[in-house]
């Protein structure tokens, strides 16, 4: 999985980050913004300079899906599982599969984004739901 | 501000095969659709200089298409949107007509779907730097699209206490207008509530029964402006409002999952008909799941938001109701080769020519087709009008 990131140098700070285990999102040096995907530019203000900020994963379920069905192979032992978007309290919304049962996922819950452990196809993004001593940043 | 007068009318429609298209290709489908949509209009091939289509895996749609029907036109598009990219060519060729840029505009699309599942899967891999690639395909998000929609479907339910039964009468609607027509995949067989309800979930809260089918099939629009029109041999249909929309293209990047681009693109195709919801006599609204009718009949504005489940309750959808909608059967029970947009269209024309037969909606003076491509993605409204309305 490695060569594909390669050819991807907007994304490659982030694959990076994933395999040491903490999530970065792009912040702009001129706007304030913070942004995901990542680009070579903010989209919010056209500016070209953008450093990268470690986040803590702590979000709220905006909108979430039981699959059951696997789009390739690779997903077909994890079924059924929740995939969902997240929002941040950094300020940006992520796609995350759920780490939990999906009984255990409610739309508008606190949760707590992280990297896969064992990601299926590239570095990607998991999500549990908060304890009670975590993911309080909303 | 003056707002755009379009110049153009719909002359002539038609389908290829549909439902199992066994030996068919897609080239040879829209090629007998575009032939058959000619004949109607009493034009010919060599008379056309404008090719839209989308969706032909090949290098480049609109010139393979044109080799195939040899012809050499001097105004191609090939956008392609999704399901809706159809919609999009009808307010594009309108404006190349507008302009000069050709006079008899071809709009077609065909595809096999149904036939290739015997085949091994063509790849769908995106390049490595594509965002669905990179962000969306490591979740292992159900696609293509159902996952984006069923969560449309959950953000819709969360929001407004919507419930599984609301969406199933779109799905049940649609079912008793197939039963009226006999092109329709699923013309003689019964769905009731229960049975939507009660079919497998594949992406929750959608069942497969909130799915749209899978299915062969083609089909083929001639547009010519409305001076033109008025001597061809059926009644003119002609465009009176165009609006489109992109309001994202992947899911992860959609902003707000209950306000699509139909609010968009409806609000300004209404505007340049100077017309209301209220005055649309019938209406077609891409149904590639059961989701996608409701968010559109809201976003349109034939009823506010989370109200839609109560605007089709009591079979006001159905055959016989208040408010026809997807007189075809639809996505859901007639036919959907991948993308459905160009079938919005025709029922459309029929409709209003008032060709349908059992299911012909009385007194139909305007019509609405409403496309929603990719994941909630693309969005253009076509209003259309029997008759010349800007002659």
């Amino acid at each position: 999985m490695d060569e594909d990131a390669s050819y991807n140098p907007d994304a490659a700070p982030y694959f990076d980050g994933l395999r040491r285990g903490v999530l970065v999102v792009q912040s702009c040096s001129e706007c304030s913004s913070a942004q995901f995907p990542p680009r070579a530019h903010c989209a919010a203000c056209g500016g070209r300079s953008l450093t990268w900020e470690v986040v803590d994963g702590a979000g709220l379920v905006y909108a979430k899906t039981v699959n059951r069905r696997a789009p390739e192979k690779g997903f077909e032992p994890l079924l059924p599982y929740v995939v969902a978007l997240v929002d941040l309290d950094a300020g940006v919304r992520v796609l995350a599969r759920a780490s939990c049962p999906p009984e255990e996922v409610a739309t508008g819950m606190r949760v707590v984004v992280s990297a896969d452990p064992a990601p299926v196809v590239l570095p990607g993004l998991v999500f549990a739901p908060a304890r009670s001593d975590e993911g309080r940043g909303g | 501000m003056s707002l755009y007068r379009p110049v153009s009318s719909i002359v002539g429609v038609a389908e290829s095969t549909l439902g199992d298209a066994l030996g068919e290709t897609p080239l040879r489908m829209m090629a007998s659709a575009t032939l058959d949509a000619l004949e109607e209009a009493g034009l010919s091939l060599v008379q056309v200089d404008g090719l839209f289509t989308a969706g032909l895996p090949t290098w480049s749609p609109a010139m393979e298409l044109a080799d195939y029907l040899g012809i050499q036109p001097r105004h191609v598009s090939s956008t392609d949107v999704g399901g809706s990219s159809f919609e999009f060519h009808v307010a594009a060729a309108d404006a190349a007509i507008a302009a000069g840029l050709c006079t008899t505009a071809v709009i077609t699309y065909a595809n096999t779907p149904r036939q290739d599942r015997k085949q091994p899967p063509l790849s769908r891999d995106e390049p490595p730097y594509a965002f669905r690639n990179a962000y969306e395909r490591t979740t292992g998000l159900l696609s293509p699209d159902i996952g984006a929609y069923a969560l449309a479907a959950d953000r819709y339910f969360h929001e407004f206490g919507a419930t599984s039964e609301q969406l199933a009468e779109v799905a049940v609607a649609a079912r008793q207008w197939a039963h009226l027509n006999p092109k329709a995949f699923r013309h003689n067989e019964p769905l009731t509530i229960d049975d939507v309800l009660s079919s497998p979930l594949i992406a929750d809260p959608l069942h497969t029964r909130d799915c749209c089918l899978i299915t062969d099939g083609g089909g083929a629009v001639v547009m010519t402006s409305n001076d033109r029109a008025k001597d061809l041999r059926k009644t003119p249909v002609s465009v009176v409002g165009l609006g489109e929309a992109i309001s994202h293209g992947n899911i992860s990047l959609c902003r707000d999952l209950v306000t699509t681009g139909a609010k968009v693109s409806g609000q300004a195709a209404f505007a340049m008909a100077g017309l209301s919801p209220g005055e649309i006599d019938v209406t077609q609204i891409y149904d590639s799941f059961t989701i996608t009718v409701m968010l559109t009949l809201e976003n349109l504005g034939f009823c506010g938001p989370g109200e839609a489940g109560a605007f089709i309750e009591d079979g006001r959808a159905r055959p016989g109701g208040a408010f026809p909608l997807n007189t075809s059967g639809g996505g859901l029970s007639y036919c959907h080769p991948g993308r459905f947009g160009i079938f919005l269209l025709i029922e459309a024309a029929r409709q209003l020519r008032g060709e349908c037969g059992a299911r012909q909606v009385a007194g139909c003076e305007v019509a609405l087709a409403h496309g929603t491509g990719g994941n909630f993605s693309s969005s253009a409204t076509v209003i259309l009008r029997k008759g010349i309305a800007n002659g």
